[in-house]
Order: C-alpha cells, then structure tokens, then sequence
C-alpha cells in the first residue's frame, strides 16, 4: 500500500513539474490539444477551461482537420497578435445550448480574453456549424482600431465565401488576413480603415470615362455656340392661340402591365452590432 | 438687251434717294435734307416714266436712220446665256450693269447707287406685302462684333483679321402661308404605379388610347421664296413683326438690293405645311394631361381654308473673311437677329475638352467611388 502510495506521488509530483512546462509552449501546442479536448467533452460556456486565454485557436467542433493546417493558423495568429499587441482568437463550438451566438462570444471575450498585456484591444471569430452561425466580436480597444461601421463588414465579407462552401480554414485564414491588413491600416495612417478613404479602382474607372464624356459633352456645347443656324421646323411663332378648339376629347383605358421584381436583399444574414453593446463590437449571421 | 433701269432721284436736287431704316413712310434727301411721302414719289416717277418712254420714241427713230455693221465684232450669246443674264443701263449713271434673271435691284459698280430693274418683274407677281428694314448698316456692324463675345472657341486672331468684306441690305422674298386647319391625333398614354409587396417591388401601368381632335389658324407662316438663301439660314432669323408689316411699294426698296421668287407657292408650301403639322400635334399633346407618358401614334391635318401673300423681307448680309475662307451672317433687317457659323479652332477645342475632363475628375470620382461601394456593399 505504501508503495502504491508513493508511486501515486511521485507521479503528481512529476505531473506537478511537467505542466509549467507545457504551458510555456501553449500556443504552438494548444491545437492538439483543444481537438482531442473537443472530441472528447462537448462545449458550453461552462465548461470552457480557466486557461483558455492561453489558446488563440479553440477548435471545440473540429472543424480544422490537420495539424499541419492548425499549425499553420496557428502561427498565423501568433505572428498577428505580437506584431500587433493584440489577441486574435479562432473559437468552434458543437453547441450554443440555446444561446444567442453574438452574446456567447461576447461573453467569452470579456471573460477570458481581456487582459492589460494586449491592450491593442482582443478580436474573436465563432463559429458554431451545427446551427450555422457565425459571430466575430471584438473589445472597445479593438473597435478603435476596427470600426463596426467598416472594419467589421470588411472582416465579415472576407470569410463568408469560405464559410458558406463549408471551407472553415480558408475561412479562418481570411478572417486572420483581414485583421492583420486593416491593423495594418490603422498603424499606418493613424486612423481606423474606412472605405471611403481608400483608392478605388473601379469608381476611378468608372470617374475616368464619365468625365470623358462629360469634357466631350462640354467642348460640344461650346462648338454648338459658334453656330445659331438652325431648322425651326414648327411654327408655334404663328399660332393664333385665340383660334384653337378642341372638339373631341377622348380617354379609353386599355389594359394593366404589372411587373414584379424581388427587392435586392444582402446574401447573408449577418447583423451589425456595432451600437448593440457599450463594451462589444462586431456581428453575427447565418451562413 | 440693255434695259432702263430705275432709282429714284432726289426731285429737289437730283441725289440719289434711299430708303432709311425705321423712317416709316417717308423718305429723306441726305443731301438737301428734302423729305418726300411715298405716295408723292409714286406720282412724280409716273411722270418722269411717261415723258422718257415719249424720249426713247424720238431716240429710237433717229438710230433707225443710222444702222453701223455689227454682225463682225463679237459672238453670239446662246440661249443658256440669254436665259439667264441681264443688262441694264443705270439711270444714275449710264453705264451698262449685268445681272441675273432673279435679280430685283442691285448695286451699280461704277456709281455705288442702288438700281431696280422693272423688267424683272414683269413676268412675276407684284409683292403684297413688304416688312421695311428697320436697322440700318451700323447697326449689323455691332451685332456682327457682339456676336463674337462668349465664343470660346473662336481663334484668338479672328476679331482682328477678319474684316467685314461686304455688307449688303437685301430684300428677300418670302412667301407667307395662312391655315386654318382641322387636326385629329390619336396617342398613347400611360400612368405608372410603384409599390412594395411583401420582398417584392411591384409596378403597374396603366394604358391609355387617348384621341384630340380640334380646330386651330396660323397667321403668315413664312417659306422663303429664294433657292439662293439656305432655308435653315432663314428660318433662323424669325420671327419678322408682321405688325410693321405694309402694302408692297418699290419706294421703300430704294438703297436696298433685291431677289424676285423663284420658289413659287406650290413648291412653298409643303415646308409650310410641314411646320403647321408639327404644331398641330404639340397643340394636341398638350391636352393630353395626368398621364405619366405620353407618345403619337397618328396624326391627321387637313387643312380647311388658307391663302397666300408675296412678301419682301429685311435682310442684311455681312460677308467676312478668314485665312481666305469666306465667312456668311445673316441679320433679321427688322429684330436684328443675327445668325451665322464662326471659325472653331480646334487645339482649343480639344484644350477645353481636357480642361473639362480633369477639373470634373475628381468630382466624379467621389461620387463614382461611393456608388462603387454601394454596389460592392449589395
């Protein structure tokens, strides 16, 4: 019995010494660790461990199938959140339990993720597939950086193509891209991206041909003045308006054309909440 | 050939006398400041006619006696020649002055004095009507030099080298058209509804047949009578102010140069009929109201009662020259409407289009680049 105890302790003790260990290298190894986690204990906000904001990847519904992918995500998002000083975190869920997915996420944020270290601000993409839901959330320091007005609808427009195809990785890897150029932006020019601020191509373009067309319309208006020849082609002039008379005044209705179009409707069902919450931006929708 | 030709001469002091814009019914004497009605003028030269038609008697019947050879000197005109060309001598002068068959009265080129030609109009009808000029020579200089203002794209050179070459007061005749006319239109129409069902954007239009039939006159529609002055050209310068508008006298064509016809009212009043058609369905459609569209399907005039005059209308013809191009404007004799093509020159037309195109750039793109975001944003 006293040996059996002793073994008991030796391997607590060892168990003990092991663990600060592990926890040095949580980012590169959390991976592994949150897919057999995941498979093996479903999810609720409940159960999230302590330590989960050691974890910039939290894949509960595993939906990142390799290593090899999650690796690489993985230094992805490290590579963002020391360059930028800030958390970016990828978190699947099997289940919301009836839970709002904006508010679970929001929750979980607030909860885990807010810490004085990274105080660029924190930026957390949800996603739950059994329901189909999606929720990317962020703190009051990150939405300096990444508006809800802009920003957000920037993040979400990149991932929705993946997601909808059921392409989480590329999904996530868009999403980790988005975040990366936009606090790129806002390092670079002191102010949060805006749209309306960037060079576009297309309305450049578009600018391009109309003024054109306008300079063409423009040098014809002052060609049409070097002349004042002209066919009159009625004679209004000579009109006895005093003599006109109408006799005969008829309106016969003939028929009703009806056409019927759909109203254009956004492809996703995603809904801001920039104004929704005082400590939370972002959104979530349906995919 | 030669012919007599007739100006009217001073009876005071035997200047030459001619008509001044704006004066009326009277004509003044530069020279010896004699005024003299119409009328009075009319009555003299019948006079003066008689008596030298009694001279030319005497005169004829001396040269008979007197006959030299001529058939060696010179050829023969041919009937093309003959058709067309005219001589006359000028009663101011004497000298022989040729013009064409259209030509009512023209300028001596060895006396400058304004000649009439009688013989013109023997074979063609006599005016009704005449609308007397009313601006004089200056004033078609500084409506010629106004008109240059605001032109951006005339060459920088052009006020300074082009010179008015020739200035001309000349009567043109117009033929004036009057119709009372029947029109009956039918049209269709329609009123649009929009509206919002559920996800769906609904609109609904209702057509129309919508029929106008009514009774309507026009008063002096003018065509011009002359193949010479380009339609367009005339057109332009209406409206005449048919209001000064007086029975033909040759009194008041005097210093003016002058076309007879030669576009009878026949071939006139299509061009006539064409405009009274035009009008006729602006009248129609403009009764066709509370309808969101509205478009012609078919239109009938039929013309119920009309006629005709022959009138002589104001016109001054300034002729100018640039980089040995000649240059043309017209001005109304009466309003002073002026009209006419100046020079364009094109590195400045193409300058402005350039400046247009860079100075709206950026504006456009603004606008451009928010409506780009919007599409993108759907």
């Amino acid at each position: 019995m006293k040996r059996i105890f002793t073994v008991f302790m030796s391997l607590l003790l060892l168990l003990a010494f092991t663990m600060p260990v592990m926890a040095e290298t949580t980012k590169v190894k959390k991976v592994t660790n949150t897919v057999t986690q995941t498979t093996k204990q479903p999810e609720s906000n409940a159960t999230l461990p302590n330590n989960l904001a050691d974890f910039s990847i939290y894949d509960m519904a595993d939906l990142i199938a390799s290593d090899q992918e999650a690796d690489k995500l993985l230094d992805k998002l490290n590579r963002i959140e020391q360059k930028h000083n800030v958390r970016v975190v990828v978190m699947t869920v099997t289940d919301l339990k009836g839970k709002d997915i904006k508010a679970f996420a929001d929750d979980t944020l607030n909860k885990y993720y807010r810490d004085e270290a990274h105080n660029n601000g924190c930026i957390m993409m949800v996603v739950c597939p059994s329901v189909r839901k999606w929720a990317v959330t962020t703190d009051n320091n990150m939405r300096q950086r990444i508006t809800d007005e802009n920003g957000y609808p920037a993040i979400r427009d990149s991932f929705m193509d993946n997601l909808k195809a059921n392409n989480y990785v590329g999904a996530f890897n868009d999403y980790a891209d988005k975040v990366d150029e936009l606090l790129n932006y806002y390092e670079k020019e002191g102010e949060p991206w805006d749209p309306a601020n960037a060079f576009s191509i297309g309305g450049f373009v578009i600018a391009l041909l109309l003024s054109v067309g306008i300079g063409y319309l423009f040098e014809e208006y002052l060609r049409g003045k070097m002349s004042n020849v002209s066919f009159v082609g009625e004679a209004d002039e000579y009109l006895d308006r005093n003599s006109v008379n109408i006799t005969e005044q008829s309106d016969t209705f003939l028929h009703t054309t009806r056409t019927v179009t759909k109203r254009s409707k956004s492809d996703n069902s995603s809904s801001s909440s920039g104004g929704s919450s005082s400590s939370n931006g972002g959104g979530s929708g349906s995919y | 050939m030669a012919d007599t030709s007739v100006n009217y001469k001073c009876p005071s002091c035997s200047a030459p006398l001619a008509y001044t814009p704006g004066s009326g019914s009277k004509i003044k004497c530069e020279y010896c400041e004699a005024e003299f009605t119409v009328e009075e003028l009319e009555k003299l030269y019948a006079e003066q006619e008689a008596a030298a038609a009694q001279a030319n008697k005497v005169k004829d019947a001396k040269i008979e006696k007197k006959q030299f050879e001529m058939e060696a000197a010179g050829g023969a005109w041919d009937a093309e020649e003959i058709a067309i060309l005219k001589a006359m001598t000028c009663s101011s002068c004497g000298a022989e002055i040729v013009c064409d068959n259209n030509t009512m009265a023209t300028e001596c080129v060895y006396c400058g004095n304004t000649t009439m030609v009688p013989g013109r109009y023997e074979k063609q009808l006599r005016p009704d009507m005449v609308i007397p000029f009313q601006k004089n020579k200056e004033d078609a200089k500084r409506a010629f030099a106004e008109y240059h203002k605001g032109k951006w794209l005339l060459p920088s050179n052009f006020a300074n080298s082009a010179r008015i070459e020739a200035i001309q007061g000349m009567y043109v005749p117009y033929w004036l058209f009057d119709e009372t006319i029947e029109a009956h239109g039918v049209f269709s129409a329609t009123k649009t509804r929009c509206y919002t069902d559920g996800d769906y954007d609904v609109t609904e239009t209702d057509h129309y047949r919508v029929t106008r039939a009514g009774t309507m006159s026009f008063y002096n529609v003018p065509v011009d009578g002359s193949v010479k002055m380009d339609d367009a050209w005339m057109e332009s310068i209406e409206p005449f102010d048919y209001t000064q508008m007086v029975p033909f006298n040759t009194t008041y064509m005097a210093g003016f140069l002058a076309d007879k016809y030669d576009v009878d009212a026949e071939k006139a009043y299509p061009y006539a009929e064409e405009r009274v058609y035009q009008s006729a369905d602006g009248v129609l459609q403009s009764t066709v109201e509370g309808y969101d569209s509205c478009s012609r399907d078919s239109l009938n005039v039929v013309q119920t009662a009309g006629k005709q005059q022959y009138a002589m209308a104001p016109v001054w013809i300034l002729t100018t020259k640039y980089q040995d191009k000649p240059y043309t404007f017209i001005m109304n004799g009466q309003t002073g409407k002026l009209v006419g093509e100046l020079p364009v020159d094109e590195t400045k037309a193409k300058m402005y289009w350039a400046a247009a195109t860079v100075i709206v750039l950026p504006i456009m793109y603004f606008i451009c680049k928010w409506l780009w975001l919007l599409i993108m944003e759907d």
